[in-house]
């Protein structure tokens, strides 16, 4: 059950996307969700589609893989479009049922909100999938660096960020084995009402917190008896550096943006705009 | 009482259970040991049905556990199992209330759970001043016998533990075994132990089984498997001290017995000497 949540996951290969800096994929990726937002209208999202393939392509990691992040958001996904289909205020109306009023436009909303959604969920796993958690922070403290001046403590954010992501697996094997503890004495999870079933997860609970404590604070007391501290002084051992194929990289990002961009500027200045009139 | 046929157990692509096949008797104190890694706690995590087999077949009572319609839910009060470490237990508010968790799963009424917890804590040893103590206030000997103290409420006919005695100091860890065994004796609970401890095993186990790399290397009395310190010694592991201590005497004339695995009966014979 755990195990098949992909978002947020680092899947293990070698490729030109794993190799590329993170800050060119943190800047790709907001780059790419900003363009998801600007288009609505079909050939933006089918050029995105191709952009988004390409990059998959590229980056080794099995589309089956990917795909199995989305089961996660499956029922999010029903919900968002059931509701742009049920109650957005169109004019042409299809079918009526009391209140309730299927619309052409409201149809048209509900596939590009589900269409934006699955593209952006799969655009930003590529960049989580592809940098190993370290490398993230690293490159979100990099990029962040400018807010230091602003007096925000970039550096420890990014330390609790990578502390936090740590113990993700940790905890998640913790949970394992509580939960067989409990079983073991009788634990059952799965009868009674909504209010019960809950309770039946309080054994889990507080296990699983009690240990989170104690893990964070033998944590805390090793890093302090090493002397660690945080501040300006501190160097890297990998420190992040700019290769040939990192501009590379910037620069076909920033290509997509441009005909990106371009296309809504030229669509909506010929007056066609919509998804299915287009 | 616990019968294993040809079992196998599969971790990703490693055999953490290669091919066992042993029984464990009724009434008897039986130690498995082994490395780490070696399978130990895959097979005891099978005795009470949480980890299913890929193959073969697992026997309480007779009767096959895996079979459809075998009620896995109420094996796991029969076959009680603690776990290493006790933190991955104790959650309730009071000592009592956690100790009383387990009955109250099995569907005792409320009454009936709490005398069974205080029975159970009063064979570990527990107090009646800890009863409303929060159980994360304790020491690490106490969770653990409150932790078995969980597991004993549920009159279980057989008491599993893993590492009964990792990180208890020498006296607690005696206190424990002893405990152990008069539960075998004369509560006639089965009792399995899973131990690093050859010193421990040899002094307490009547039967052991030895584990190495998901096999089964050996399975006998305590006597016939420490004494031939060879066998164990090609795995990574050794017979008790003093069998060595023995083994080292009788090279040097000195007539005792070799196969002696405990310490009162190597202090008897060489009582006997003198």
């Amino acid at each position: 059950m755990l195990r098949d949540i992909t978002l947020g996951q680092y899947y293990i290969t070698e490729s030109k996307i794993h190799s590329l800096d993170p800050r060119v994929k943190l800047a790709g990726t907001m780059l790419y969700v900003i363009s998801l937002f600007l288009t609505d209208g079909l050939l933006g999202y089918l050029v995105g589609a191709i952009f988004l393939g390409i990059i998959i392509k590229i980056s080794k990691v099995p589309f089956k893989y990917m795909v199995r992040g989305l089961k996660a958001i499956i029922f999010i996904l029903i919900i968002t479009a059931a509701c742009n289909v049920l109650f957005y205020q169109g004019t042409t109306t299809i079918f009526r049922a009391g209140f309730v009023k299927v619309t052409v436009e409201g149809l048209e909303v509900a596939a590009a909100m589900s269409i934006r959604l699955v593209m952006l969920i799969l655009g930003t796993s590529i960049m989580t999938l592809t940098t190993s958690p370290n490398d993230l922070t690293d490159g979100l403290e990099k990029s962040l660096g400018f807010l230091e001046k602003m007096k925000v403590p970039v550096h420890e954010i990014a330390l609790m960020m990578s502390i936090a992501l740590r113990f993700i697996p940790i905890l998640v094997e913790e949970t394992n084995k509580i939960m067989k503890a409990q079983t073991s004495r009788g634990a059952d999870f799965t009868s009674g009402n909504l209010i019960q079933r809950v309770k039946n997860y309080i054994p889990i609970i507080v296990p699983l917190f009690i240990s989170a404590f104690h893990r964070a604070s033998d944590l805390a007391m090793a890093m302090e008896s090493r002397c660690y501290r945080t501040g300006r002084q501190r160097t890297k051992l990998y420190p992040l550096k700019y290769e040939k194929t990192d501009y590379k990289g910037y620069i076909v990002i920033i290509i997509y943006f441009i005909i990106m961009v371009g296309m809504k500027i030229t669509i909506e200045g010929l007056g066609v705009g919509g998804f299915f009139t287009m | 009482m616990i019968e294993f046929v040809d079992v196998n157990y599969v971790y990703g692509n490693d055999k953490a259970v290669d091919n066992v096949s042993f029984k464990i008797e009724k009434g008897k104190f039986t130690g498995i040991i082994g490395h780490t890694g070696s399978g130990k706690s895959t097979l005891i995590q099978m005795m009470n049905g949480l980890l299913k087999p890929e193959s073969g077949t697992i026997l309480y009572d007779g009767k096959d556990i895996f079979e459809e319609g075998y009620d896995l839910r109420s094996l796991k009060f029969k076959v009680g199992l603690v776990f290493q470490y006790p933190e991955y237990q104790l959650f309730e508010s009071t000592v009592l209330r956690d100790v009383a968790y387990g009955p109250i799963n099995k569907g005792l009424a409320k009454e009936d759970a709490v005398k069974e917890a205080k029975a159970a804590m009063e064979i570990v040893g527990i107090n009646e001043d800890k009863y409303e103590k929060s159980p994360f206030e304790l020491s690490g000997g106490e969770k653990k016998r409150v932790a078995i103290a969980g597991i004993l409420a549920m009159k279980p006919e057989v008491l599993v533990l893993d590492e009964p005695a990792a990180g208890l100091d020498p006296e607690t860890r005696i206190n424990l075994f002893e405990m152990l065994k008069r539960l075998c004796t004369s509560e006639n609970i089965t009792v399995v132990v899973v131990s690093h401890s050859m010193e421990d095993m040899a002094e307490y186990a009547e039967h052991i089984i030895v584990m190495d790399d998901g096999k089964l290397i050996k399975s006998g009395t305590a006597r016939e498997v420490f004494s031939n310190a060879e066998d164990l010694e090609n795995i990574g592991l050794a017979a008790p001290e003093i069998t060595y201590l023995m083994c080292e005497l009788s090279k040097r004339g000195i007539p005792v017995d070799k196969t002696i695995i405990k310490t009162e009966e190597a202090i008897k014979c060489l009582e006997t000497l003198l």
